[in-house]
């Protein structure tokens, strides 16, 4: 892993707990996750301009928004709109769901139903195979 | 007749005119003998002789003059008697021959008796009189009355009993036996003694027939009456039962005529009942209710079948309705339906309490995801030794941790799709799927337990439609429910069978297997909620019960259906429909997992 480059993950989570096992388990697979718990705050790490390589979304999160507006508002970036984004929820509902697929997320994840290693994999191939 | 005694003179004549005639003749002798002796009165003799014997005949004559009229008068007397008697014995003989009465007479001082033509007649015998012993006629008697027979014979005999009248049964010449009246009076000497004793019988089997008829006909009145006072009983009991029940109950004709409503029928609807009477039923009637809840009412109470349903919205007398769980049940004798009797609720709060007790489980369920992805995530990091190697101990207990968490996450989805089915939120999104492909994944799922207990699985898919259009998720849960029960509930070595093809314009799934099977006593309870049978719960803690309950759901969500065969020990089979045009969309805000 280490001969790999890192790539950065945006990670927009707010559970405490769930913050840290992301944190720790996409930092074991070679990644570099910036992690923030609001729409807010994460739209202010895109803006910042630092490479990001994909996006790992939840759909309730801190402060105003859910992850459904920030999908909406990258979309509508020209810089930011072809970064991946892996929702990965446990509380979407099944329209949020088809709005997430139709505005073009690579994919939703039900967190309690998936390994966590599960997720990462799937990331870590979607970008292998961009690259 | 008067009796009257001889006339008086007759003992008279019949003595003295002897004598007058003998002393006449001596005093003719000794005139004859003595007057010639003396010459004086010789002359005299013959005037004299002449004399005696004119006097004494003169007496004579005079007695039978005073005797003979009586005598003849009494004679003339006689005669009539007589001829009175035979007139009357004709008489009584023609009316006992008239009026079938046969008539007898005992002469007790020598046991002998006499039989009249007509009794004979009547008990079978020659038609005409007869002498005979009495044991003839005693020995005749049916043997259960011949004691009372003779004891009322004795008893009246003794002068105990005032007349001697008693009906019995008496063998006819051919065996049979008859139904006799029989009569009799006795005749006494000085002292009371009883000489003879004559009588009648009628034969009256006619009456004892017609006796008996009335009599089982009168046992059959009363029956029938006291039931019929049972019946009313009932009748009055059940109608307190049903004016007191707190269902609204009501009975209709079958034109839907309103014939009876219970006071909680007007409590809740605000009709009283002189509106309702005679009203349609269809008065309730509510543009709420869907159009199919009707159809399906219909259909049900046409083939006399029981209709029930717990989405009718009824309308009171004052417009606001009521969400109603409504039964009818058509009564009919034969083919014709008599009435139908309806039993109604108002289920508003209890809808809404089950409304908001699925809600609070959907909302629990989602929280508690999030915990278990933290248990579920931790767990398998741990077991990847980010932090470091665990030892083997601690791998195992760690193991267990991340087993168990997956067990939680499996319960709080099922409760998920529980709920989002109870409440109707639940999607179906139809796509073009392979039923054979899904279930190929399931069963590879199933992989690892299938090697374990050395099941095999024979799959019949030739037959299967190549796609079929319905929501994979849903056949997704169909297929692992049936399939994971079947290996689960089937002993090791066990034998398992999946079929897709197409049957009765369906798509038809068979999962078979040679297992432990369900219990007779249980197998209306499979697709409740939270049901495991007995035999299972013994061999395996795990499983949620609500596996068929929510496959049920989905089927019947889907307009299929879903049965089953089972016999403990020897192994259940279930076949599901699902229509071969595929399921249709339905917008839910939930998808099942």
């Amino acid at each position: 892993m280490v001969k790999k480059q890192k790539h950065t993950i945006l990670v927009l989570e707010d559970d405490r707990q769930l913050v840290s096992a992301v944190r720790e388990a996409l930092g074991e697979h070679g990644f570099e996750p910036i992690m923030v718990s609001t729409v807010e705050d994460g739209i202010k790490e895109l803006e910042k301009g630092k490479h990001i390589d994909v996006i790992w979304l939840d759909h309730y999160l801190l402060g105003s928004g859910n992850g459904l507006d920030f999908v909406v508002q990258m979309k509508n970036h020209p810089e930011w709109k072809n970064i991946p984004i892996f929702v990965v929820s446990n509380t979407a509902s099944a329209p949020n769901i088809r709005s997430y697929l139709e505005l073009g997320i690579s994919n939703f994840y039900t967190k309690a139903d998936h390994d966590i290693t599960q997720i990462i994999g799937d990331i870590e191939r979607s970008l292998e195979g961009k690259n | 007749m008067k009796k009257g005694g001889t006339p008086r003179g007759g003992w008279l004549l019949l003595f003295f005119a002897p004598v007058v005639l003998l002393i006449g003749s001596l005093l003719v002798a000794w005139t004859e003998y003595w007057f010639p002796e003396i010459a004086s009165l010789a002359p005299w003799t013959t005037w004299t002789m002449l004399v005696i014997a004119a006097s004494s005949a003169a007496v004579v004559i005079l007695m039978i003059i005073y005797t003979l009229p009586p005598y003849i008068h009494f004679a003339k007397k006689g005669e009539e008697a007589i001829a009175a008697t035979a007139i009357g014995n004709e008489r009584y003989i023609n009316a006992l021959a008239g009026s079938g009465l046969g008539f007898w007479e005992y002469d007790l001082s020598t046991g002998e008796a006499f039989y009249s033509a007509r009794m004979m007649a009547t008990l079978g015998y020659p038609d005409h009189d007869q002498i005979e012993q009495m044991t003839f006629w005693y020995n005749s008697i049916h043997p259960d009355d011949a004691e009372g027979v003779k004891r009322a014979m004795e008893y009246y005999l003794d002068g105990r009993t005032r007349e001697y009248a008693i009906e019995y049964r008496i063998r006819r010449a051919n065996g049979e036996y008859l139904w006799i009246m029989d009569i009799g009076k006795a005749t006494r000497d000085d002292v009371g003694k009883p000489q003879k004793i004559a009588g009648v019988i009628e034969d009256i089997s006619s009456v004892k027939r017609v006796q008996e008829v009335l009599s089982a006909r009168t046992t059959e009145l009363e029956l029938a009456k006291g039931k019929i006072e049972e019946e009313v009983r009932n009748v009055r009991k059940f109608q307190k039962a049903v004016d007191s029940s707190i269902e609204a109950v009501s009975i209709t004709s079958p034109d839907g005529a309103i014939i009876y409503v219970n006071p909680a029928w007007v409590a809740l609807n605000g009709y009283s009942i002189e509106d309702a009477l005679g009203r349609n039923s269809r008065l309730l009637k509510s543009e709420e209710t869907k159009p199919e809840i009707f159809q399906a009412l219909w259909e049900k109470i046409s083939a006399k079948l029981p209709f029930h349903t717990e989405d009718i919205v009824n309308k009171r007398k004052d417009g606001t309705t009521y969400l109603a769980e409504l039964s009818i049940y058509p009564i009919a004798e034969g083919d014709q339906t008599l009435f139908y009797v309806s039993v109604c609720q108002d289920i508003s709060l209890r809808k809404e309490i089950d409304r908001a007790k699925t809600e609070f489980v959907s909302l629990a369920s989602h929280q508690l995801r999030t915990p278990l992805s933290a248990i579920r995530w931790y767990s398998e990091m741990l077991l990847s030794k980010y932090v470091g190697e665990l030892n083997e101990k601690q791998r195992q207990y760690v193991g267990e941790i991340y087993q168990g968490n997956l067990r939680m996450v499996d319960l709080v989805n099922a409760l998920l799709n529980v709920s989002r089915l109870d409440l109707g939120t639940f999607a179906i999104e139809p796509e073009t799927t392979s039923p054979v492909e899904i279930c190929e994944s399931v069963l590879s799922e199933l992989a690892p337990q299938l090697t374990e207990k050395k099941q095999t699985v024979e799959r019949v898919f030739t037959q299967a439609p190549k796609t079929y259009l319905a929501d994979p998720k849903l056949i997704r849960i169909i297929f692992q429910n049936l399939l994971s029960n079947s290996v689960k509930y089937t002993q090791a070595g066990g034998a398992l069978l999946a079929e897709i093809s197409v049957k009765q314009n369906s798509l038809y799934i068979r999962v078979t297997d040679n297992g432990y099977g369900i219990p007779k006593s249980q197998q209306s309870k499979i697709f409740q909620k939270l049901f495991r049978a007995d035999n299972v719960r013994q061999k395996d803690t795990e499983g949620t019960g609500l596996g068929m309950y929510i496959v049920k759901a989905i089927i019947e969500a889907s307009g299929g259906q879903i049965a089953f065969e089972s016999e403990e020990n020897k192994g259940t089979t279930f076949h599901v429909l699902l229509p071969i045009s595929g399921m249709v969309k339905k917008e839910g805000s939930k998808g099942l997992t």
